[in-house]
């Protein structure tokens, strides 16, 4: 078999030119290998593509071992050949042609082989990608717009939504997301009584970029006290505003201020600010406070007053009632007429005697903060009997000498009339007088000496308890010249608040004994204040420091900032510049505010 | 003569004045919470929270416009080396400052997603520092004196041989080269220039069939496998070079895209910070 191969080239002009080479053996192998006699070098060719035979028939038959073979646009494996069939391999055109007579080598078909000018996918160079982030269309500041966009509009935009306009405000009002980001403006989580306002910021913040306003505060705590009630010991733009100390958003209690250097500030010094101040200066408790003032009513006094505590004499307040601590705490016990089971005893040569303890008068009250009014009730009557008459348990009541008169009248005038004689005497026995029975007195015989004799006793028994024996173990008794009530009882002061200013809660000292801080077994003058001097404070009680073994104690753990509740003067009123005229009298107003006469204990 | 450093800029000019005021921020805060009584409620609302807030956002402001300062190289009399020293150095003061600044109070509200984001933009900075005290080294010990468009080029001419040489090689052979040649990534998306790696495993396929071949061939078939074997070898060590100079460089441009949106968001939280706290006084 021979065969014209005509390979086909275009030139510039795009025209064919064909140059041939006749090709002779039995079959002819088409391939990529370069040994093939038709040989197709391109990665789609298979090494053996296919292969041209001549039947004995001399008909061309095309086997093809690789892919199929594109015949006339049909895939073929096999096929006979004609003239004028083409026959595609790869990126090759074949097209069998009858033989050229001349110009070649007797030949028996032609076939030309062009390769399309398509430029194949294999040949093509590595397909540019992007080599680096900026060729990836990366650009630091094109993203950084975006962030900036993203951040504007999460931060900002969403945030502030109600300013924009009330349809605005909303938009998503209820979406989770929008609600957090809303709640992103706050500068933290409110105090427990401000969470009722939600997330209604204007309840406060009325005005922007203004500080909010006391009057917003003062709208609901109307109540509240100033810290300078006086108007006249402020000084002007020295005066904090209520946030200046009670800061919102800083959680559930953050508004309960504690700080001690806040009150520092100005008492630490004092008198720089406030010349007219009548306090010392008070810093740290470790160190730099003043000893502590009692608020006392003395003796003679019309007012109570404050006196400092110096440390060496003793500070007495009127009390009015005579009760030797010495007497009734002392180990060897008291004499008692009768003992309550539960109560310690001593029991010698003399007898027996009760033993007492501060708690069998002191009795804490429900609060804890103090203690329940000793009454002669309940702690003096069960031995203090205010029995008149010798042999007879009858008793005067703990009353008004004018109630005590008529007490013993009545008791003398129905012994006159009684059957037994009886004796009434002042104690010491100088004076006494008998009441006759009335067997030797028949009714309507000289009545006029009976009646005289029931008085007589009457006040032979009266100056006996009230001079001798009953009354003037506690009181002081004055005469007063009126045969009706004879005598008369000093004013008793009670129990004070010596210490109004601070706060003193004694349950929370139940671990210490009593008489750590009130040392009055030895004490035998009543008016004798045993209160506590601030180194016995400071035993226990350190500053702001915190040190080993004591409690650190800050301002706030013993004084109110805002005055006590007694001073009328509300916020509201100070604000609107109302204020009483006491108030205007001077820093004495404040002391005025504990009553000398309060029966009761703190 | 060894090049200096921007680091050491001046004697470590900036690093002093950064540890200045990092020292002085933190003797100041140490000072005013004696025991923690002075400041109960540590916020940025006090002289001292004001104090240290307004030092770290100037030195932010400062930071950011080295970032402007830098686009215009010849701008000016300063010096870039200074400003990026400067910049380092500042710019690592800051969490400390605006650390004390809010007193280690957080929450979920834009004061803390401003330090959150001044933090990962210096996070991003310091990563982003260390990846250039490396970086710039192992791209010129990857491609030494070469360039990436030269090493591309080397391929092609490569690829133009291997294709040539392989036709002559078993079907198997030459569909296996062809797919690896034609499979071959280098560059692309972000993605994948981040994680750029020599070749994939596709593109090892014929070097490993030539490998279970052997070079058993003989004649010519076993010459041209021995031939197409090498080319190869030289092509998959030229692709992973380019694709590690390429990784290389995306990480050296990476953070910094990391670095300055982060920064603008950071702004416009820090904006909204400080409106926030003058809006609701």
């Amino acid at each position: 078999m021979r065969c014209l191969l005509l390979t086909v080239t275009r030139n510039r002009r795009g025209e064919a030119v064909r140059d041939g080479r006749v090709i002779s053996a039995e079959t002819l192998n088409i391939g990529r290998n370069s040994a093939s006699e038709i040989h197709l070098p391109d990665a789609r060719v298979r090494l053996h593509h296919a292969t041209l035979t001549q039947t004995s028939e001399r008909r061309l038959v095309l086997e093809v071992h690789g892919d199929p073979v594109l015949l006339d646009g049909k895939e073929v494996r096999s096929a006979h050949l004609r003239p004028g069939m083409t026959f595609r391999i790869g990126p090759y055109n074949c097209e069998v042609e009858l033989p050229i007579p001349e110009g070649f080598e007797p030949h028996d078909f032609a076939l030309s082989v062009e390769r399309e000018d398509i430029k194949p996918k294999a040949d093509k160079a590595i397909k540019r990608r992007p080599m680096s982030l900026k060729e990836a269309g990366f650009s630091p500041w094109a993203a950084g717009v975006l962030a900036a966009i993203v951040a504007l509009i999460c931060l900002i935009v969403i945030p502030r939504m109600d300013d924009f306009s009330s349809r605005a405000a909303t938009l998503g009002a209820n979406a989770p997301a929008v609600i957090a980001l809303k709640n992103g403006w706050t500068a933290g989580p409110l105090a427990a009584g401000h969470r009722s306002f939600g997330n209604d910021c204007k309840a406060c913040h009325t005005d922007p970029f203004q500080p909010v306003a006391d009057s917003r505060c003062i709208a609901c705590h109307a109540s509240a006290t100033p810290h300078i009630a006086n108007i006249a010991l402020r000084v002007s733009g020295k005066e904090e505003r209520c946030a200046s100390c009670h800061r919102d958003h800083r959680g559930l209690n953050g508004m309960l201020e504690q700080s001690p250097t806040l009150c520092a500030d100005c008492h630490a010094n004092i008198h720089a600010n406030y010349p007219k101040s009548t306090l010392a200066n008070a810093g740290d408790f470790a160190d730099v406070h003043p000893a502590f003032r009692l608020s006392v009513m003395q003796a003679g006094a019309k007012q109570i007053e404050t006196v400092a505590q110096t440390g060496k004499t003793q500070q007495l307040a009127y009390l009015g009632l005579k009760f030797p601590h010495d007497v009734h705490l002392a180990a060897r016990g008291v004499a008692a007429p009768e003992i309550k089971t539960g109560q310690q005893t001593v029991t010698d040569a003399k007898g027996t005697r009760v033993v007492m303890h501060c708690a069998d008068c002191h009795v804490p009250s429900p609060t804890g903060v103090g203690f329940e009014p000793v009454s002669m009730k309940d702690n003096c009557s069960q031995c203090h009997r205010l029995e008149f008459q010798p042999g007879n348990a009858r008793q005067v009541p703990h009353a008004q000498p004018a109630e005590v008169m008529a007490t013993l009248r009545d008791f003398y005038a129905a012994a006159a009339l009684g059957t037994e004689p009886i004796v009434a005497s002042s104690s010491a026995g100088i004076e006494k007088v008998v009441i006759s029975a009335s067997t030797a007195k028949p009714l309507g015989v000289n009545p006029g000496k009976t009646a005289a004799e029931a008085s007589r006793a009457t006040e032979l028994a009266a100056r006996d308890i009230f001079t001798v024996r009953v009354c003037v173990t506690c009181h002081t008794v004055n005469p007063t010249g009126d045969a009706a009530v004879p005598y008369a009882i000093a004013p008793v002061a009670g129990v004070q608040h010596w210490m109004p200013d601070s706060h003193f809660e004694h349950s929370a000292h139940a671990a210490v004994g009593c008489a750590e801080c009130h040392p009055v077994s030895r004490v035998h003058d009543a008016d004798v204040i045993a209160m506590p001097t601030i180194e016995t404070c400071r035993t226990c009680h350190a500053g702001n420091k915190p040190v080993a073994g004591k409690v650190t104690s800050g301002c706030a753990l013993c004084h109110d900032y805002h005055m006590h509740p007694d001073s009328k003067t509300t916020l509201a009123e100070n604000a609107a510049g109302v204020l009483p005229a006491k108030e205007m009298a001077g820093p004495k107003a404040t002391g005025a505010r504990s009553n000398a006469l309060v029966e009761e204990s703190h | 003569m060894r090049h200096p450093s921007v680091l050491e800029y001046r004697r470590f000019r900036y690093l002093k004045t950064s540890l200045f005021f990092t020292l002085a921020g933190l003797a100041l805060y140490i000072y005013m919470r004696p025991g923690g009584e002075a400041v109960p409620y540590p916020f940025g609302a006090t002289v001292t929270g004001y104090a240290l807030g307004i030092t770290a956002a100037f030195f932010m402001l400062i930071l950011t416009l080295f970032g402007l300062r830098k686009r215009r190289y010849a701008a000016g009399r300063s010096n870039l080396n200074g400003w990026l020293s400067a910049h380092v150095y500042l710019g690592l003061a800051v969490p400390v400052l605006a650390t004390l600044h809010c007193g280690f109070s957080f929450g979920w509200n834009i004061h803390t997603t401003a330090y959150a984001l001044m933090i990962c933009v210096v996070a991003s900075g310091i990563w982003g520092m260390y990846r250039y005290t490396l970086v710039p080294r192992a791209i010129t010990a990857n491609l030494g004196e070469q360039s990436l468009d030269q090493c591309l080029e080397q391929i092609t001419e490569l690829d133009r041989q291997i294709r040539r040489d392989v036709l002559e090689l078993p079907d198997e052979i030459n569909a296996l080269t062809e797919r690896a040649l034609a499979g071959t990534r280098i560059g692309g998306g972000p993605f994948a220039q981040l994680t750029a790696s020599g070749e994939r495993a596709r593109t090892r396929l014929p070097l490993k069939m030539l490998e279970a071949r052997g070079a058993a061939g003989k004649g010519d078939q076993g010459r041209r496998a021995r031939d197409l074997y090498a080319l190869l070898i030289r092509r998959s060590a030229l692709v992973e070079r380019a694709n590690r100079d390429i990784r290389l460089r995306a990480q050296l441009q990476f953070w910094l895209v990391l670095h300055v949106p982060l920064t603008l968001a950071m702004w416009v939280a820090l904006i909204a910070h400080v409106t926030s706290v003058l809006y609701y006084w």
